[in-house]
């Protein structure tokens, strides 16, 4: 009785029906973005729409940074300007000598039949955002297509490398973070050329090297840099420093922890490569 | 009203994307569910489970989860909050910021199991921490919105604290 009761009042679908589609859209949306790449096109259109709200919440960060370059006295300026004159000066210094390592490397691989080392042509960008869900780790940096970013782009701050850009709209890019969860850079040690892979564990201060035997020649202290194995990071960039190294005999691989270069949580100012 | 829903989701959006230190990333309230609640529990000829459905397509793209994650999140919750809200309205604020806490927590444990479903990502139980300021946070929202609310003349003047 109360049912036809309430049908008499029902116009088109009911509301449980309704909901139960929307369910369904969403479920069909999480299943089609986990087996295939369907979605990253159109994604990357509805990213434009979150633009505005990373726009403005970098609104605040941008006032302080004007006021800090226009609100500062004749003395803090002069002084900066001393040590960046000093700062120069011992740069030059060692461009100097850089100049002769130049010719030497290029002689030596030209020995060992290697292609020539390229210059990588970068563009400075800052960065809008960062990702609010702490298990994800990426930013927003505040170029995009209309710059030349592509997606792969390996980005760089003035320590190492900080990630890969992974879609792009007209204005702004994301990039995710070596320390993210679902990322692996190959890397190399530079003391002994020892290959591995270093794999971010959702930890912003952390990587770890996967299937590190432990016969390895790894040590606390080590430079790990790029390896360029993968083909879509550039060779030599510095990566991280291998903090520790836990041999267990109970396990198949050594565990060991190492710590980015780069400053993953600090740097404002950030570069990308183009890689030709 | 349709306007004021609007806008407090876009401040509740903005509120979510302001960077802050990643230690305290944990820390920050669910804005934008805190929101859904409030506007499926005081306006639901407003605020249905579609629009629920939109607010949390949109917080999967802002983000950068797997689309449909807190979209279904999302109108769990408001359903939730419709069907709980004739009892907890009457309730006092820390009575409610109890069922809020129960609520985010719900929201937090679901994105949590449905995203190690979907993706490479773990979670942890660190979603707590956000249910907790949450809760602290409710009565404050519901006298700010209510005094807006009050301001722009959408609502009766309030007649006692604990009902809105």
């Amino acid at each position: 009785m109360g049912n036809s009761i309430k049908l008499l009042f029902t116009k088109g679908p009911s509301y449980f029906s309704r909901a139960i589609l929307l369910v369904v859209i969403a479920v069909a949306l999480l299943v089609v973005g986990r087996y295939t790449q369907w979605l990253e096109p159109v994604r990357s259109k509805l990213d434009v729409l979150t633009v505005p709200f990373y726009w403005a919440s970098d609104i605040p960060e941008r006032v302080s940074v004007w006021i800090d370059d226009r609100l500062l006295s004749r003395q803090d300026l002069e002084e900066e300007n001393k040590l960046l004159r000093n700062k120069v000066r011992v740069q030059e210094s060692r461009l100097q000598q850089m100049g002769a390592l130049v010719a030497d490397n290029l002689s030596l691989r030209q020995l060992m039949n290697s292609s020539e080392i390229l210059q990588d042509r970068v563009l400075v960008a800052e960065l809008i955002g960062v990702s609010p869900d702490p298990l994800v780790h990426k930013v927003i940096v505040d170029k995009g297509s209309n710059d030349g970013i592509y997606v792969g782009q390996p980005l760089l701050d003035a320590f190492g490398l900080m990630g890969q850009v992974v879609s792009v709209t007209p204005f702004t890019a994301q990039a995710l973070l070596i320390t993210d969860n679902s990322h692996a850079i190959p890397v190399q040690i530079t003391r002994n050329n020892v290959r591995t892979v270093a794999e971010g564990v959702g930890n912003l201060y952390e990587l770890r090297l996967r299937y590190v035997s432990s016969t390895m020649d790894a040590k606390a202290g080590d430079i790990l840099v790029s390896s360029g194995l993968g083909g879509r990071f550039p060779v030599g960039y510095p990566v991280a420093q291998v903090e520790s190294i836990t041999f267990d005999p109970g396990e198949v691989f050594a565990t060991v922890i190492a710590r980015p270069a780069a400053r993953l949580d600090r740097s404002r100012h950030v570069l990308l490569v183009f890689s030709e | 009203m349709r306007l004021l829903v609007a806008i407090s989701f876009c401040i509740a959006f903005l509120l979510m994307v302001i960077p802050v230190d990643f230690e305290w990333r944990w820390c920050r309230p669910e804005f934008v569910v805190l929101l859904v609640i409030y506007w499926s529990m005081t306006s639901p000829q407003y605020f249905g489970l579609f629009s629920a459905w939109c607010i949390g397509f949109f917080q999967d793209l802002i983000e950068f989860s797997p689309l449909g994650i807190n979209a279904i999140g999302m109108m769990i919750i408001a359903y939730l909050a419709n069907m709980l809200y004739a009892r907890i309205k009457h309730y006092v604020f820390w009575h409610q910021s109890l069922w809020i806490f129960i609520f985010i927590a719900v929201f937090g444990l679901y994105s949590n199991w449905v995203i190690s479903f979907v993706s490479d990502r773990e979670g942890n139980f660190l979603f707590f921490v956000a249910a907790f300021t949450s809760a602290l946070i409710w009565p404050l929202l519901v006298m700010f919105m209510k005094s807006i609310q009050v301001r722009f003349r959408l609502t009766k003047a309030i007649h006692n604290n604990y009902e809105y």
